[in-house]
């Protein structure tokens, strides 16, 4: 910068202390110049960050009297009073010195070890003995003669000193050392050049550039004080959406850019729903205890009767069981998004002259659907312990595709276009693996390479048994089908924000929501991924999947 | 998911040939399993409707199938025999049983053994209640063998890791496995039990063996084996699975008559498959002789051109239905070779109103410099009431909870944010937060909206619920409200057509420490439920 710029740059306070630098003192420069010790350290910083002067902060260390120095300057250390106790009795037992010594246990600990050191005493069987001399004994300690004479500067200690200060720093708060901060100033070069430089001419320079002198227009023909661009500011946090919610937000967009209709879900759902209209007998595992959280004292309405002897006439007839209607009722916390799919499938009145309009009669089945693309993203909950690896309510994205003759070659169509646009993989990486869901047949699982973890679960899918999807839609047409398909989110948002504890997903932690990314489907994985976790096949199963329930038979 | 334990080289010797690590990988993936470990492996197993899959021999049975070492239905033969068992049991009425003679057992085997009995039993047989599964040292054994009820009382044996007799009682009070399993006896007047033409007691189902005949050591050469229970589509899988598993290990099958009829019973099931159902499931265009190899390569024997006839093996029981069939088929085919195509539905993609909403509401709050938060739905006893200084009042609360911080489901998102606030007291201030989440009233489903800022007054709230409200042409009206949670005259209640819809306040310096806040909270919650119709209305004049 030309010496001029670098003068238009001074600000008011800069300009003030300018001519009072050569004092070199802080002290001084305050007093002269009159500001404050703050503000004059914050213009000494700006005119060093200008390169006009250099500031040395010299530090001289000190040591003191710390607080039990300054007690026991006052009644002796530790040592002395046991001594002086000793001098008295030549002898005694432990128990009876401390007591009688009025030492604290550490104090008489640090005693009993600095006079043995000095061979003044000796232990025999549980008795302290004085073996020191009487001139020893009236002898001031090295340590003692230090205490009387801080504070010291710690460079200019005698030998003797430095022994003695080598053995009371360690005891507790007996000496402290202080680190002295002078501030010795020089002017640089430019710094001596623009000392000699006129700086009466800038004094007219405008600092703050107010309305008034905009509207009377006194700023013409004159100069705006020059600003340090460079100098650090204060950081800032704006308003921000949750991370984990950004990113879920994200996924919607791609679903819906791929004509998924959004469905939306209740916390409350009935086992008819998730599981007996799922083809999942009522004797299955996964319907015991432990799998679902159960709600206490309430029960479901079934819904309408032609639906639920359905149900019961494809359980009883294919698993062989006495179906019961209680069972069904009983209320659970939504444990997989598979039970609002079932939901919307039963409600949709599905024609195949849905949109073929001959007249007035078939105005019903004009009305009707006859296929679409439906998906969720669902809270739903297990009773899982919460650690890094489990939350006991999670999200799902979830979601099903009805229509005539659809196959499961278009199934994995469907799920490699996830694997691309939401898990942002490349086709080579994408592999498919035989599965076992109760409701779909075939069955498949969806893994992706990732660059360090490997093979990683991404999503299960199927295609709903006819089963399901005869008593749901009331059709009995096998061509008719549902592809129904679940994505592992929560895995997937972890490997995309960077985060390796489940819990961060809904974080608690305000500065942790402050500064973390928010991340879109087509960000690359994030790296910060631990050595152990790299190896470790469980981290590739945390929060496994749960678009199906796969315990028990 | 199910998972068994096993040496990699005792797997490799029942396939019968050296695999490395991503050969087996490839393997097991036709019997939907992964494994883990180096010698002492893990396998998991994803069908848990497969029995046969719990044990290793019928996992490398589906394995040398998909590698082509065997191909088609395996064939058990039975030797017929004159042993019987009487059956009368009204209890656990009943029962199925075969003989494997032959066997070498070795250490791995007979661990392998148990290890399935308990798989089969805990997983299939529904913790022995449907399934209870004994095996016995066959040369012990004096036939026929009788399976009655007798008095508790009366049953007199010593049970296995046990020296002294027992009572049937005495069994379920003191053995341990009586201890873990009598519920499943003990409301029954008499008890199963198992003994043969001397006396000799072999087990009191679902119990315990004997110690005399129900134990399995290196040394023994012939078994006999029963499962127990009350409907046989539960026990006859268990039966078949394990004694198809003795005979892969060289056993020979023996049979055994029960009252009247022969067991096991190992014949195949037939089943006729169209051709046109397989492609158009999977959406290929395979040939009926196609079909029938990828059948064979999966264990089925296969005919026919039109219409298929399957030959179904008796270890496989989960067959519901063409589709169990066809997944094989298509996993024989191998999933990564099928060719994938678009499914034509037309559609229309679009979100729920209730996030459109919501987004509409986060994108103008962050503007206003708000972090959005998230917090879960269920919670604590404690944050709902003990700490908003309310009595407990009815809410959903779960009968199983694993953790008394998430019991209870929260109607309202004010204590969710209060206790999120107590949480970060060293952070910067001011914090301005918002979340948008559900509550749960009266068992339905309502999303709401709250606001917190700190430290700040009611004023600056009022001001954010104005300027929302503005952008949405909403017209309210506010009215004075008491609440326990908030200071006496500042708080209001947001009223609009006619109902109300949400409170503003400050927040009573009672329930600030009772969370621990040291700092003036001022909040906003809202109702969001009664807005979407409104909201909808007013889209395309407002945003």
């Amino acid at each position: 910068m030309e010496i001029q710029e670098l003068i238009e740059s001074l600000n008011p306070d800069e300009r003030a202390i300018l001519p009072y630098l050569k004092e070199k003192n802080l002290k001084e420069i305050v007093k002269k110049s009159g500001l404050d010790e703050t503000r004059v350290m914050r213009a000494l910083q700006f005119l060093s960050n200008k390169n006009i002067i250099t500031i040395k902060t010299t530090g001289k260390k000190t040591i003191d009297l710390g607080d039990n120095g300054v007690v026991y300057l006052k009644n002796g250390l530790p040592e002395r009073r046991l001594l002086d106790l000793l001098a008295e009795n030549q002898s005694l037992e432990l128990e009876t010195a401390k007591k009688e010594s009025k030492l604290s246990e550490n104090e008489f600990k640090a005693a009993i070890g600095v006079l043995k050191e000095k061979a003044m005493i000796s232990l025999e069987k549980g008795k302290i003995n004085l073996t020191a001399k009487k001139e020893e004994i009236m002898k001031k300690s090295l340590e003692e003669q230090l205490l009387e004479v801080l504070p010291l500067e710690l460079e200019n200690l005698k030998p003797e000193q430095k022994l003695a200060f080598e053995n009371l720093k360690e005891r507790k708060k007996i000496i402290e050392i202080k680190q002295s901060k002078d501030v010795e100033i020089e002017l640089t070069e430019l710094g001596r050049k623009i000392e000699k430089e006129d700086l009466s001419k800038i004094k007219d320079m405008i600092e703050t550039l107010t309305s008034e002198i905009i509207k009377k227009e006194t700023w013409k023909g004159k100069k705006f004080r020059r600003y340090d661009i460079k100098s650090k500011v204060p950081e800032i946090y704006g308003g921000k959406r949750q991370p984990y919610y950004y990113f879920l937000q994200e996924v919607r967009k791609k679903l819906v850019e791929m004509g998924f209709k959004e469905m939306t879900s209740s916390t409350l759902v009935s086992e008819f729903w998730n599981f007996d209209a799922l083809f999942q007998p009522q004797f299955h595992a996964a319907r015991d205890w432990s799998d679902t959280y159960r709600v206490k004292g309430i029960k479901a309405e079934l819904p309408d009767k032609k639906l639920v002897l359905a149900v019961k006439k494809i359980h009883e007839e294919k698993w062989k069981y006495k179906w019961q209607e209680e069972k069904a009722k009983q209320i659970i916390l939504i444990p997989q998004g598979t039970a609002i799919s079932s939901q919307t499938l039963s409600s949709l009145k599905i024609s195949d002259k849905a949109g073929n309009f001959d007249g007035p009669e078939n105005l019903k089945d004009f009305l009707g659907e006859k296929e679409g693309k439906w998906f969720a993203i669902a809270r739903t909950y297990r009773p899982d312990v919460v650690d890094a690896k489990h939350l006991s309510e999670f999200n799902q994205v979830e979601g099903i595709i009805l229509g005539k003759n659809l196959n499961f070659s278009n199934l994995l169509h469907v799920l490699k276009m996830f694997a691309i646009k939401i898990a942002n993989a490349k086709e080579e990486n994408i592999r498919f693996r035989p599965s076992y869901f109760p409701f779909t047949e075939p069955s498949v699982e969806m893994d992706i390479k990732h660059e360090k973890l490997g093979w990683i679960e991404i999503g299960g899918a199927g295609i709903f048994r006819k089963e399901v999807t005869e008593p749901l839609t009331g059709i009995k047409d096998s061509n008719l089908r549902v592809l129904a398909w679940g994505l592992g989110i929560d895995r997937l948002a972890m490997l995309k924000l960077g985060i390796n504890d489940i819990r961060e997903l809904f974080s608690s932690n305000l500065e942790f929501l402050r500064l973390q990314k928010l991340s879109t489907v087509s960000d690359s994985f994030r790296n910060e991924i631990p050595e152990s976790a790299r190896k470790s096949k469980d981290f590739r199963h945390a929060q496994k999947q749960k678009f199906l329930t796969k315990e028990g038979i | 998911m199910p998972t068994i334990e096993a040496k990699k080289s005792d797997l490799l010797k029942l396939i019968g040939k050296k695999l490395s690590n991503a050969e087996l990988e490839l393997a097991l993936s036709y019997a939907k399993s992964e494994f883990e470990g180096a010698e002492e492996i893990k396998i998991e197993i994803a069908d848990v409707n497969r029995p046969d899959l719990l044990s290793i021999e019928g996992i490398a049975r589906q394995c040398k199938l998909g590698l082509g070492l065997i191909s088609g239905l395996q064939e058990y033969k039975i030797k017929k025999t004159n042993l019987k068992i009487k059956a009368k049991s009204k209890t656990r009425p009943l029962i199925v049983a075969a003989v494997v003679k032959n066997l070498k057992f070795d250490n791995e085997s007979i661990k392998q053994i148990v290890q399935l009995q308990e798989k089969l039993c805990e997983i299939f047989g529904r913790k022995r209640k449907e399934a209870a599964l004994g095996i016995y040292d066959f040369d012990r054994i004096k036939w026929p063998v009788k399976y009655e009820d007798k008095e508790p009382e009366k049953i007199k044996f010593i049970p296995l890791e046990s020296s002294q007799e027992m009572t049937g009682k005495e069994i379920l009070q003191k053995h341990p496995t009586g201890i873990a399993y009598k519920h499943l006896l003990e409301n029954e007047k008499k008890y199963p039990l198992l003994y043969d033409s001397k006396g000799n007691v072999l087990s009191m189902p679902p119990i315990i063996n004997s110690n005399y005949t129900g134990k399995i050591t290196q040394a023994t050469k012939n078994v006999f084996i029963e499962v127990t229970g009350y409907n046989y589509r539960f026990i006859v899988p268990v039966l078949n699975t394990l004694v198809t598993a003795l005979a892969d290990r060289g056993g020979k099958i023996e049979a055994v008559k029960i009252n009247n009829f022969e067991s096991p019973n190992l014949n195949s099931s037939k089943y006729s498959l169209a051709i046109e159902e397989v492609n158009s499931v999977l959406g290929l265009e395979l040939t009926p002789n196609q079909i029938i190899s990828l059948l064979k390569k999966y264990g089925y024997n296969a005919s026919g051109s039109e219409k298929i006839k399957i030959e179904i093996p008796a270890y496989r029981q989960d067959i519901l239905d063409s589709r169990d069939i066809i997944e094989d088929i298509t996993i024989a085919y191998e999933y990564n070779k099928i060719k994938t195509t678009k499914p034509q539905v037309t559609s229309e993609g679009s979100e729920s109103k209730e996030v459109e909403l919501s987004r509409k509401i986060s994108d103008l709050l962050v503007g206003l410099e708000f972090q959005e938060i998230a917090t879960p739905n269920l919670t604590s006893k404690e944050i709902l009431f003990e700490k908003m200084n309310k009595k407990p009042q009815e809410t959903i609360e779960v009968e199983n909870p694993v953790s008394e911080l998430y019991c209870v489901l929260r109607p309202e998102l004010l204590s969710s944010i209060l206790n999120f606030l107590s949480k970060n007291k060293t952070a910067n201030y001011p914090q301005k937060i918002f979340e948008i989440g559900n509550t749960i009233e009266n068992t339905k489903d309502k999303l709401k909206l709250c606001i917190a800022s700190t430290p700040s007054n009611f004023t600056e709230l009022k001001q954010t619920f104005d300027y929302l409200a503005r952008m949405f042409a909403l017209k309210y009206k506010l009215e004075e409200d008491e609440k326990e949670e908030f200071i006496e005259g500042r708080c209001a209640k947001i009223i609009f057509d006619g109902k109300k819809i949400g409170n503003i306040g400050e927040i009573s310096p009672k329930i600030l420490s009772k969370f621990n806040l040291e700092f003036p909270v001022s909040v906003l919650e809202l109702d969001l439920e009664n807005l979407f119709d409104f909201l909808a209305d007013q889209k395309p004049q407002n945003l």
